[in-house]
């Protein structure tokens, strides 16, 4: 049996312990087993070697032997294993999926104050995979893990952006109406406004969609990687359709 | 279909990875062929076919599940160089798998030479 400097020992320990630790819960090897076999295999190429053994030359044997996480393939390892390694070493869009997903049931599970916070988080880390995910060409099928925070986001600000255009816009149609600026609001005003107000959202985010294609891309990827020009004159044209029966109603109502 | 510039190599390495395993494993059972050898001693013939082995440790769980699955046997004996050691050797099962899957080799290996073969239109 060689005799190692402390460096090399702790070094040899380490190693050792890492083989025990990677072949743990498979059911296919026994880790003591080839653990004694691994000894074994480095006292054979040291043999020879003047004592005590250095770092080095013990760093040369275990690079040839290599990483004992990667001795065995995925499918003998245990699925809890399986989930580590692909985490690990898997391509950074699969770790940030489950980061993402992590997130976002945290702030589900933990948090009415830190909810926000956490699922803007959740948001951040989805881009980020979505990002890594489109230098493969591929989403694959963790985007499962990193869809739910987007779909809450995105929902919110299309909402936000929607409803926000078109109540301000109704709000200053209003303004014009006889009787004054606000707080008054006539019956006949209220009338108007399913139709307005959406004519009024339609109508300007499909102009600015139709001029901008890319800016409903970049928000609202990978949802809208789809969008071009012509489902912005598509936005227009339904905004026109709302303005249509807007000028409906106010007809009925006039008359 | 577009690939990324990284797919090719990864699809490579994939196939490689494959490859290398089912060929280890056929490698490791005729080394043992009518011979009892330590693992030490296989990883030093394997060591001469190029290509066979990234991580020599890979053979060790091999070892280990082929006993297991009851292909090989150990047996430790002292050794006058140092402590004992464990050798393995075929059982009946393994001798008999050994002449299946060399079989198959053969038949595989015929017919993958003869496609390589085979002129281009």
């Amino acid at each position: 049996m060689s005799s190692f400097s402390q460096e090399a020992q702790e070094r040899l320990d380490r190693y050792l312990g890492d083989v025990r630790s990677s072949l743990r819960g498979c059911r296919s090897v026994d880790p003591k087993d080839v653990e004694a076999d691994v000894a074994e295999h480095i006292n054979g190429e040291l043999e020879g070697l003047t004592a005590p053994v250095s770092l080095t030359d013990l760093e040369a044997v275990l690079e040839r032997l290599g990483s004992p996480e990667q001795w065995l393939p995925a499918e003998e390892l245990p699925w809890w294993r399986r989930l580590v390694r692909q985490l690990r070493t898997g391509p950074a869009d699969y770790r940030l999926a489950f980061i993402s997903f992590g997130l976002l049931v945290s702030a589900f599970l933990f948090g009415r104050l830190s909810a926000p916070v956490l699922i803007l988080a959740s948001f951040c880390v989805s881009r980020a995979a979505v990002a890594e995910a489109s230098k493969r060409d591929a989403l694959g099928p963790q985007r499962w893990l990193f869809y739910p925070s987007l779909v809450v986001v995105y929902a919110l600000v299309f909402v936000g952006i929607f409803f926000g255009l078109g109540s301000g816009f109704f709000l200053l149609a209003v303004s014009f109406l006889p009787g004054g600026p606000y707080p008054v609001v006539e019956k006949q005003a209220l009338m108007m406004a399913p139709f307005f107000s959406p004519a009024a959202a339609f109508l300007s985010l499909g102009v600015l969609f139709a001029i901008w294609p890319a800016v409903p891309r970049f928000v609202f990827r990978p949802f809208a990687d789809w969008f071009t020009r012509r489902w912005g004159v598509a936005l227009v044209l339904l905004g026109l359709v709302f303005a249509a029966f807007f000028s409906l109603s106010v007809l009925v109502i006039a008359a | 279909m577009r690939y990324s510039e990284g797919m090719s190599e990864r699809v490579y390495d994939n196939w490689m990875t494959q490859l290398r395993r089912g060929l280890l494993e056929l490698c490791i059972l005729n080394a043992l062929r009518g011979s009892r050898l330590y693992g030490y001693d296989i990883v030093k013939r394997l060591r001469a076919t190029e290509g066979l082995m990234i991580s020599e440790g890979t053979i060790y769980p091999i070892l280990s599940r082929f006993r297991r699955e009851g292909l090989v046997e150990t047996s430790i004996e002292e050794s006058p160089q140092g402590p004992a050691r464990k050798y393995y050797h075929l059982t009946d099962r393994g001798e008999a798998f050994l002449s299946q899957i060399n079989s198959y080799w053969q038949i595989i290996k015929s017919g993958v030479d003869a496609i390589q073969g085979e002129p281009k239109p």
